[in-house]
């Protein structure tokens, strides 16, 4: 069965469909989730139905919808579960790094993979067995939809911006280990 | 011979009661569009200053409930009507009944009422009920007129002169009142003093409702309000990096302005259109 290639009119008349009782993103807030979506691989609309099951909008969204008492609307929605999926990419290739050296029993990354002054910067850090977040403005963070899900600034380009620092922190923890 | 004069001095109650009910029948008319206009008053006050309500009632008297309020005792002097002149001495021909979510929204009500009638009074049954060391169902009654500055206009001049009640009560109040009010009119006895103790005690079970719920909301709003001044501090954030930051950082804090915007599309951030000027 051909694929339907995500553009303007399908991804909209699948928002439509999948959520019908959420209010609809308007056409520019329709292809920025165009653009998300791309950005993490997902080009057509059968993928997106795939993100949709496997993390389910009622576990995903629904803690933010009830702590502040907002509905998201569908392109909310869809960009909470990409979120969610790259979250656990970025656990994937943190558990790939297992087993963890033991020393340095704590290590903060040398260059914060996020930093937009104000207080605000976030490192990649080893604590203990985990891989964390050091926020300065917010402390340690764990790496999870959980944790960061429903946290404001949080979102895909923070994650993106993390995972792209990933292989040069494990350098840094590795030639600590070593030293 | 005494006797034939007592009686010929006695009050007539149910003349008086017919007499009140002809008479008034014949204005009914008028009060009711007086209500009906008032009613609209205050609805589009409520509305154009968002405040949110249960609903707005309008009314006139039956006629009936018109006449035999006409034939009552007087309290002083069982002997003549508490209302002699009863055209002149009812003054809930005319109503409006406001019923709120909320008590606080009852006092938000009150205020404008103020500011759109001219208040002949106002009372507060709460008040009044627990001075004579009773609890009972809280509520706000007005008497009042058109304003002045109303009064003059074609379409209100024919009510300058009439008196409406409005009364303001939370949903809970209300709910209390009208089942009080079912028991007493469809009671053929006096109510058992045991029934009444019940119904006095869940009127002061409902007063704690009211108030959690007033907690409720309050809180509720206290934490929505935490979450916007923390989004409203990111987008300082955001903007400031823009201004300031080399390339990279621009360019997130553009991305992560769009993220923002993603997350936050839902109608009720009041946020939301300042995050898209900021865009």
């Amino acid at each position: 069965m051909p694929l339907t290639e995500i553009d303007l009119e399908s991804i909209t008349d699948y928002l439509k469909r999948r959520f019908p009782d959420r209010i609809h993103g308007q056409p520019k807030h329709v292809s920025e989730i165009i653009d998300e979506l791309s950005k993490e691989n997902i080009n057509n609309i059968e993928d997106i139905e795939d993100l949709v099951m496997r993390y389910p909008p009622n576990e995903y969204v629904s803690k933010l919808e009830h702590e502040i008492g907002i509905r998201l609307a569908d392109v909310g929605v869809l960009r909470s579960l990409l979120v969610a999926k790259k979250i656990d990419e970025i656990n994937d290739i943190i558990d790939g790094w297992r087993p963890l050296p033991i020393e340095p029993e704590t290590l903060r990354d040398l260059n914060p993979f996020v930093n937009i002054g104000s207080g605000i910067s976030a490192y990649l850090m080893k604590s203990g067995d985990d891989i964390k977040i050091y926020a300065t403005n917010e402390g340690e963070l764990d790496i999870s939809f959980d944790e960061l899900g429903n946290r404001i600034g949080t979102g895909l380009p923070y994650l993106r911006r993390l995972a792209g620092r990933l292989e040069s922190f494990r350098e840094v923890l590795s030639q600590e280990a070593r030293a | 011979m005494a006797d034939k004069l007592d009686d010929a001095e006695k009050f007539d109650f149910a003349a008086h009661r017919k007499s009140a009910a002809v008479q008034y029948a014949k204005i009914r008319p008028h009060y009711k569009q007086f209500a009906i206009a008032a009613k609209r008053i205050l609805a589009d006050t409520l509305s154009n200053e968002h405040v949110k309500y249960h609903s707005i009632e309008s009314r006139a008297k039956e006629v009936d409930s018109f006449g035999k309020k006409a034939a009552k005792p007087s309290e002083f002097d069982p002997t003549n009507p508490k209302y002699p002149n009863p055209l002149k001495d009812i003054t809930d021909m005319a109503g409006i009944r406001v019923i709120t979510f909320l008590p606080r929204t009852v006092n938000e009500v009150c205020e404008y009422i103020e500011q759109e009638f001219a208040i002949l009074e106002k009372i507060d049954k709460s008040a009044e009920l627990l001075d004579e060391g009773k609890f009972g169902y809280q509520s706000i009654h007005f008497l009042v007129k058109m304003h002045p500055s109303r009064a003059g206009l074609a379409e209100y001049q024919s009510f300058r002169d009439l008196v409406l009640e409005i009364q303001v009560r939370t949903i809970l109040q209300h709910a209390w009142a009208e089942m009080e009010h079912d028991i007493q009119y469809k009671s053929t006895i006096v109510i058992p003093t045991l029934i009444k103790r019940r119904f006095i005690a869940l009127a002061g079970l409902l007063e704690i409702a009211d108030r959690e719920f007033q907690t409720l909301q309050d809180e509720n709003e206290r934490i929505r309000q935490r979450k916007e001044s923390e989004i409203e501090s990111y987008i300082a954030s955001l903007r400031k990096a823009f201004d300031d930051g080399d390339p990279s950082v621009k360019e997130y804090a553009i991305e992560a302005l769009k993220d923002l915007s993603l997350w936050l599309q839902s109608e009720k951030i009041s946020g939301k259109r300042d995050l898209e000027d900021q865009k």
